[in-house]
């Protein structure tokens, strides 16, 4: 096994590999940065290249480089000017924007990246302490307890709505039945396509993000006509933001494994997983009245989250060789294409390769963050500039973003009904991400519990995998009521 | 400071303006030849990323261009949805004459046709074919702790999986279930292969049926799973050992309608992954893709990656025959699709009727 | 549309109707979903009926928060609050801009509405000449250098013929 890491290690170490790493982190920085192309496009676009490359080492330095840090620099534009850069960045979002506001971007975005790095540590770290037993893991989930694992998700619909839990109810629901668009498969129908071929598809999941959450703070920006800080002065900065991260270590931490844990479901998507985190971290801290005005916490659970599912979506790739989405699924076609077989090869024979990749997931992750960290002090001063330079660029950013798409100029129809939809939500008080979390899991509820039903009919209900998961969920959602209780009671 | 800032705007705008002038004027300068020099060739995929159609599609778009006169750029673009429907409908509504836009298309697509239904608006008929991919036929893996179960009609159903119920290797399963006395039970609606893998490896499936070499090898490498036959004229190298399901039906063979059907749900499987240019393609446009297409097939390393990907038991056809083929496929009697309907009926499977 | 500011009042008032809207979409779901087989239709009727009743609920709450005495809540609030304009025109202004953008990328295609859109804002708000085009001019060449030529975005046809690329 030593000599496996060590292969690994030297092998990402190359000098062409480490070239090609590198390559691959600006890359994938610069595609987190840009809302609306994600991994899947960019990895898409380079296959070609890369199958004509011989080295595996490269091509593991490259591919993961390149996918592990899509949602280090997408913060920028989440905290900045609340576009999600990345699907990942969504809930960093709520809070960012708030810190950016107070003229506190520089500590948000320093704060996020040093989460980003530690998470981007966790992560692999887990990974590795689950080799031995990677395969019973990922066999332990089946279709009853992916469904159930939905349930959770959509449980934290009701933490997301804060103060308006009607309404949040609402936007949850909502969010489902956006979800339903589009042709079923177990009933061979259309649902609300309307005889649309564009909407076979379902709405794509960027376009709800982007309409919901990109353009409303726009429209605020230009409509209150100054720049996005409203205070003058900068507020704290730089350091402090990395001091906050250890002062909040053990949510750090904690964020980072529910990152693991939800990157590490094929099928979950790797959407939820800043949610979860952000969801798990009101639940369980202190104050939580502060989340959404600014708390710097809510910056450090999701981003410390969606870099260590990077390495949980590596899990079932490397025990199965079932990708964990579709970035890994791209991945996993260059994998065969320079003979790197992935399956159970992959942890005796060849576990080298598999320390490559872990050791990639390290380094790509160490290499943007320096990279970001040098860019937060510049960049953040766009917060001050006036509005009427950064709200033509959001625009064109976010419309060209939702274009790419599907290429269709339906889909700009559909970003601006997303746009009024937010819009409207934002201004009479309705919560949005839990519309957002509605349209992505809806979709996977569903279909589990489909599944679930055919397959075992109603045994599905007994099985010990499901019973602790509803324990699970049970608990996280009743554990806030209690120590309310016990507040008020103590009171 | 005036008089500088001045001198910097009028220095950009002329700048834009030659920009602007260059490229009209290249554009315009090309438009005259057939060329494909300075051009992209999309090309559409009917599934998502990372399948076989698209791994097919990739493949392909990196290697026609060498054969092009031009050589041109290809981008590859998934629009997965309904088997192949949102693609096919997309492709026959958007596709143009320039040879600028290819699609890459697999079996699905001519099964959904055939089956008919409201939402198909497309017919393949008209495509014209550029060329095909074929890996082999499916076949059919059981667990081992299920296999004992089969035979047995008092035992608790053997479960087969699907992702949309409409794949031409399930036409093994139900054809086994009718004539075999086979116990099975039909499951359908997994998003895809690599969860109907992971089903297989936890026993929430017993039955499925793939045309991958790489994937079948994998299962048996790590044991505790079976190949109960293969759907194809003669064995593949690489399992010789596997009967073809027809020599497992044996005298059980059915006749007349039953097998003319079975051959209609099995037929596209034939041609497997195809590529196909819109139907108004000029024909000199036709002729160049399609002898492109099969200069790509000699070249050496197009073969080892589709080795690499598929196994060795992958060939390719022409594009005339490819076209044959379709037609061929795509031609079913009445009979034969009332019978298909009332048997998937029979084994809950989705038969393509609309119910809106 | 917004007068100086708006009151409390009118503003729970749209309020109100915009709960009365997402009912009203509930419905129109669930009208639409009768038709369907089961197995599709079930989760909608579910789903559409319990939030049907929520937003009847929620309809009640903000009728009552229309009465002259309501006070808002002090719990958790996850949305920061929204600004609320002074100007006569508040958000349609940029609503306008929004949309003559989209309708400006279908008349001459993203790659020249891109840039004109960008210098038009940019100086109609007060940018000097210098910073309009320098800003117009990036923005084309960003949009150009990514989606254009590494990504070979294509672009769709603009209407007006004479604005085509290639």
């Amino acid at each position: 096994m030593l000599e496996a890491a060590l292969d690994g290690l030297l092998g990402v170490l190359a000098l062409n590999s480490l070239g090609l790493m590198c390559v691959g982190v600006l890359i994938g920085s610069l595609v987190g940065f840009l809302p609306g192309i994600g991994g899947p496009t960019t990895l898409a676009i380079m296959l070609p290249f890369v199958m004509t490359m011989q080295d595996p080492m490269a091509v593991i330095a490259l591919l993961v480089g390149l996918d592990a840090v899509g949602n280090t620099a997408s913060a920028f534009t989440s905290i900045l000017i609340s576009v999600p850069g990345s699907s990942g960045s969504q809930a960093t979002i709520l809070d960012g924007f708030a810190m950016a506001k107070r003229g506190e971007a520089a500590r948000a975005l320093s704060a996020s990246f040093t989460a980003s790095l530690i998470g981007g540590f966790i992560g692999p770290i887990v990974l590795l302490a689950s080799l031995p037993f990677l395969r019973p893991l990922v066999l332990a989930f089946g279709s009853p307890e992916f469904f159930v694992l939905t349930i959770w998700g959509l449980a934290m619909v009701g933490v997301l709505s804060g103060n308006a839990p009607v309404k949040g109810l609402l936007a949850g629901i909502i969010g489902v039945l956006i979800a339903t668009v589009g042709l079923d498969v177990k009933s061979g129908i259309e649902r609300f396509a309307f005889g649309e071929p564009y909407l076979w598809e379902g709405i794509s999941l960027i376009l709800v993000a982007l309409g919901l959450f990109g353009v409303p703070e726009c429209i605020d920006l230009a409509s209150r006509k100054t720049s996005i800080a409203e205070r003058t002065e900068l507020g704290s900065g730089f350091t402090e933001g990395i001091k906050d991260v250890f002062r909040h270590w053990w949510l750090t931490v904690r964020s980072s494994a529910v990152g693991v844990w939800v990157g590490f479901l094929p099928g979950l998507g790797s959407s939820v997983a800043d949610w979860f985190a952000y969801a798990h971290a009101i639940q369980t801290e202190k104050n939580p009245g502060r989340f959404g005005q600014g708390d710097v916490r809510g910056v450090i659970a999701p981003e410390a989250a969606n870099n260590s599912k990077e390495a949980g979506s590596y899990i079932p790739t490397l025990a199965f060789g079932i990708p964990g989405g579709t970035s890994t699924a791209l991945i996993l076609t260059a994998f065969v294409a320079v003979g790197i077989e992935p399956g159970p090869e992959m942890l005796t024979s060849k576990l080298n390769f598999t320390f490559a990749v872990i050791w990639t997931l390290v380094i790509a992750n160490i290499v943007a963050v320096a990279a970001c960290m040098a860019f937060v002090k510049p960049i953040s001063k766009a917060c001050f500039f006036p509005f009427y330079t950064i709200v033509p660029l959001i625009l064109v950013f976010v419309i060209v973003g939702g274009f790419s798409a599907h290429f269709s100029n339906t889909d700009l129809l559909v970003l601006l009904v997303f746009s009024v939809l937010g819009f409207m939500m934002r201004r009479h008080g309705w919560p949005r991400a839990p519309l957002l979390l509605g349209v992505v899991l809806g979709a996977k509820m569903e279909l589990y519990l489909w599944l679930s039903y055919t397959r075992f009919g109603l045994e599905w209900l007994s099985r010990p995998g499901v019973i602790i998961l509803f324990v699970l969920v049970l608990a996280s959602v009743l554990y806030p009521v209690w120590q309310k209780t016990r507040a008020a009671m103590a009171a | 400071m005036q008089l500088q800032r001045n001198r910097w705007l009028a220095a950009i705008s002329l700048m834009v303006f030659l920009g602007w002038a260059i490229h009209a004027a290249t554009a315009a300068a090309q438009s005259g030849k057939p060329s494909y020099e300075g051009k992209t060739i999309k090309v559409l995929v009917s599934s998502s990323p990372g399948g076989g159609t698209d791994t097919t599609a990739r493949l392909v778009a990196q290697f026609l261009p060498k054969y092009l006169p031009g050589n041109p750029q290809t981008i590859v673009q998934n629009m997965p949805g309904g088997g192949g429907t949102i693609a096919n409908n997309y492709f026959t509504a958007n596709g143009k004459n320039d040879g600028l836009m290819l699609f890459q298309d697999s079996s699905s697509g001519l099964g959904n046709f055939t089956r008919g239904g409201k939402r198909i608006k497309y017919d393949p008929r008209k495509y014209q074919a550029i060329g095909s991919v074929t890996r082999g036929g499916s076949l059919l893996m059981i667990r081992k702790d299920a296999h004992p179960r089969l035979s047995d009609p008092k035992a608790k159903k053997v479960v087969v999986g699907d992702t949309d119920g409409i794949r031409t290797w399930l036409a093994m399963g139900v054809y086994g279930a009718e004539f075999l006395g086979w116990n099975l039970r039909f499951v359908y609606g997994y998003p895809g292969t690599r969860e109907l893998a992971l089903a297989l490896r936890q026993g929430e499936v017993d039955i499925w049926g793939t045309q991958s070499a790489k994937i079948i090898n994998e299962f048996l490498k790590d044991g505790g799973f079976d190949v109960l036959c293969q759907q194809e004229d003669e064995r593949r190298p690489g399992f010789s050992n596997v009967p073809t399901f027809e020599e497992r039906l044996g005298d059980k063979k059915p006749k007349g309608v039953a097998w003319e059907a079975y051959n209609a749900w099995t037929g596209p499987n034939d041609i497997d992954k195809f590529l196909v240019a819109p139907e108004s393609t000029p024909e000199n446009l036709v002729a160049m893709l399609r002898e492109a297409f099969f200069k790509m097939s000699s070249d050496e390393d197009f073969k080892k990656q589709a080795t690499q990907f598929f196994g060795d038991a992958w060939r390719i056809r022409r594009g005339d025959r490819t076209q044959a083929l379709i037609r061929d496929a795509t031609t079913v009697s009445k009979e034969a699709n009332e019978y298909l309907t009332t048997l998937r009926k029979k084994y809950n499977l989705p038969t393509g009727e609309q119910k809106q | 549309m917004d007068g100086p500011a708006r009151t409390p009042r009118q503003r729970n008032v749209e309020k109100a109707l915009f709960t009365a809207f997402v009912g009203t979409i509930l419905v129109f779901a669930m009208v639409v979903a009768w038709e369907w087989p089961v197995r599709a239709s079930i989760i909608v009727l579910l789903l559409g009926s319990i939030g049907i009743a929520l937003t009847l609920v929620q309809l009640v709450s903000d009728l009552k928060s229309i009465a002259p005495d309501s006070v808002p809540s002090e719990a958790l609030n996850l949305e920061a609050p929204t600004f609320e304009s002074s100007s006569r025109w508040g958000s349609i202004e940029i609503w306008g801009w929004i949309i003559g953008f989209l309708v400006l990328i279908q008349l001459i295609g993203f790659l020249y509405a891109i840039p004109l859109f960008t210098f038009l804002y940019t100086k109609g708000y007060g940018g000097g000449w210098f910073l309009s085009v320098v800003l117009a001019t990036c923005a084309w060449g960003l949009v150009y250098a990514i989606f254009g030529a590494v990504l070979h975005v294509p672009w769709p046809d603009p209407l007006i013929s004479v604005f085509k690329i290639q």
